[in-house]
């Protein structure tokens, strides 16, 4: 098992919230110590907390919300996350101005892979773009093509190309109405980008919605590639006490998402019984 | 260890010796492995573990976290590796810190509970047990227990049968008369009330047209209620002889004071561990300023001067 780097909390110093697409922004935090230790695809625990209570901890939104990192700028102490905004913990993060204080602990979980040769694939659906642009930024740094495809539904809500092209991937995008790039979801578009691939990639992994991941999973083991996903789930600690953020487990019982992920082999996890339980009409927070 | 200041933060708590009034509430704090890469553990007066039973249990279908105004929802479901591994695998490494281990214990049936006793009695490195009767996210047993007298007594008696280490029962407060249970408690042999478990409550997701959480209900913890806690130990602390184990949405040293003024003996931290890995010790640290702060000499000094002061005995008499 590698060994994690250690844990940190730190009182981030909000740089900017920009919103990207409608419905979602960049957050960029200046906190050091958290920067030096993120790997690509671990996440951090991320609160708006106003300092209430002895200066250290806050009441609305109570707890922390598990947020991976979308850049990190190890020289620079800052960290980028890319948020959706749905509830009353990622509403207070988009209402950060420039200055303010976040309350920050990680990094917690384990992180994709490494991918060191060959060619890697990326496949995300909506906001699940968020952990790759590390992701790529490190794959193509080892030696490895990257090619991401990135799902949304219309055009407007296309999100991470642009960061993932910085990264050195190649990117295709679809959405689900054709107004940008291919027209048709990631698992129409996904058949077809892997006939193109001829020796096909080394690797891939996915990260978006449970209901889009499951078909993913069944595409890409046809196709005889092992899968790695990133899950999300609703958590209470990030690190591993309180056991809140639990998924079903593809050989029965849980396994949980802050320990034994969020990364996951997709045969691990039984994503059908994920989609089922974050199903159309429940939404993330 | 002295965190600061002069006082004396000692306490005893149904015959454990505690170098601080500071535990660490059952359910937030695993078996202490995840919790030693922020802090050493000594620093905190002792750790109460994950609800254990008998048999290993997965626990609750997700999701099993939903916030709420000032705490959360949780319904865990008391997921734990069972007692067999918990006495193999955790107490040891517990063990190597040498402060306090309390196990608390779940069952389905009073047999249950008897049994998780007598397998815990001689472990080396155990220093006592809290009997869960509270917990509202398990089918059976948990809250079924405690929300009756006789049922109660039932448990305690057996878990008092079954061993000599000191006995603490939690509590749980989603009952019309916390007073008749404590008191069948302490008659049935408990060496100590732990007070409160978490609140049964709901929470519905408006977007899935659903409740939020996969158990449906889950309970109710986080500063949100720590109001009934205190009323529940101030009550409490008024009909019973034996120590109470005060908790329920204890963020800062100040909260713990309360408790400690309303009548606890010691006090348990538990949701704020989990949004201030740090919490715990934090708590230790501003307790200590507070003693010193208003001239206090011993912790003991706080625990029930709220009520002295209420009955005219005087501050600090």
């Amino acid at each position: 098992m590698r060994k994690l780097p250690d844990w940190v909390q730190e009182a981030g110093r909000v740089l900017a919230w920009r919103e990207v697409v409608p419905g979602h922004g960049r957050l960029d935090v200046r906190a050091p110590a958290l920067a030096a230790r993120a790997r690509p695809g671990q996440f951090a625990m991320v609160r708006a907390a106003p300092a209430l209570r002895g200066g250290a901890v806050g009441m609305a939104p109570f707890l922390g919300r598990p947020l991976s990192f979308f850049d990190m700028d190890t020289t620079g102490g800052v960290v980028s996350f890319l948020v959706r905004v749905t509830g009353e913990g990622t509403r207070a993060l988009a209402a950060c101005r420039p200055g303010d204080v976040l309350v920050l602990l990680g990094p917690f979980g384990n992180g994709f892979p490494a991918a060191n040769s060959g060619t890697l694939l990326l496949v995300a659906g909506g906001v699940g773009v968020a952990p790759f642009p590390p992701v790529a930024r490190a794959a193509v740094s080892a030696g490895a093509r990257v090619t991401a495809l990135v799902g949304a539904r219309s055009a407007p809500l296309v999100l991470g190309v642009r960061e993932l092209r910085d990264a050195g991937a190649e990117v295709v995008v679809c959405t689900e109405d054709g107004s940008r790039g291919r027209c048709g979801m990631v698992t129409d578009v996904l058949p077809q980008l892997l006939d193109g691939f001829g020796a096909g990639p080394s690797a891939a992994f996915a990260c978006g919605p449970p209901a889009m991941l499951a078909p993913v999973a069944r595409l890409l083991e046809q196709a005889g590639l092992e899968l790695h996903v990133s899950l999300e789930a609703r958590m209470g600690c990030g690190f591993g006490v309180c056991r809140g953020c639990a998924v079903p487990a593809a050989r029965g019982g849980y396994l949980h998402v802050c320990q034994d992920g969020p990364v996951f082999p997709a045969r691990a996890v039984d994503l059908e019984a994920v989609a089922r339980l974050w199903g159309a009409g429940t939404r993330a927070r | 260890m002295t965190p600061r200041g002069g006082a004396d933060l000692e306490v005893n708590l149904a015959g454990i010796r505690l170098a601080n009034p500071v535990l660490v509430a059952s359910g937030t704090f695993g078996y202490g492995r995840e919790m030693v890469r922020w802090f050493d553990l000594r620093r905190v007066g002792g750790i109460i573990t994950k609800g254990t039973t008998l048999a290993p249990r997965a626990g609750n279908p997700p999701p099993r976290i939903a916030e709420t105004p000032a705490g959360l929802l949780n319904s865990i479901g008391l997921e734990n590796p069972g007692v067999d591994a918990v006495v193999r695998e955790e107490i040891p490494f517990l063990r190597e810190f040498g402060i306090p281990v309390i196990v608390n214990i779940a069952g389905e049936t009073v047999e249950e509970y008897a049994a998780l006793a007598a397998k815990l009695d001689r472990v080396e490195g155990v220093a006592g047990l809290e009997v869960n009767v509270s917990c509202p996210n398990v089918r059976a047993g948990g809250m079924a227990f405690g929300t009756d007298p006789l049922a109660t007594a039932a448990v305690v008696r057996a878990v008092r049968n079954a061993t000599s280490l000191p006995v603490m029962v939690k509590l749980t407060p989603n009952v019309t008369d916390i007073v008749a249970i404590a008191r069948a408690a302490q008659e049935a042999g408990a060496d100590a009330i732990s007070l409160i478990n978490t609140l049964k409550g709901l929470a519905i997701d408006v977007r899935g047209h659903r409740p939020l959480l996969g158990a449906v209900t889950g309970g109710l913890s986080g500063p949100a209620i720590k109001p009934v806690a205190l009323r529940m130990v101030w009550e409490v602390a008024g009909a019973i002889d034996v120590p109470i184990l005060g908790c329920g949405g204890i963020m800062t040293g100040l909260d713990a004071v309360e408790f400690l003024m309303a009548g606890a003996s010691a006090v348990a931290v538990g949701s704020a561990t989990l949004v201030d890995p740090l919490a715990a010790p934090r708590i230790v640290e501003e307790i200590a300023a507070y003693l010193e702060e208003e001239g206090f000499a011993r912790v003991g000094d706080l625990v029930g001067l709220a009520r002295r002061t209420l009955a005219g005995g005087g501050e600090n008499s």
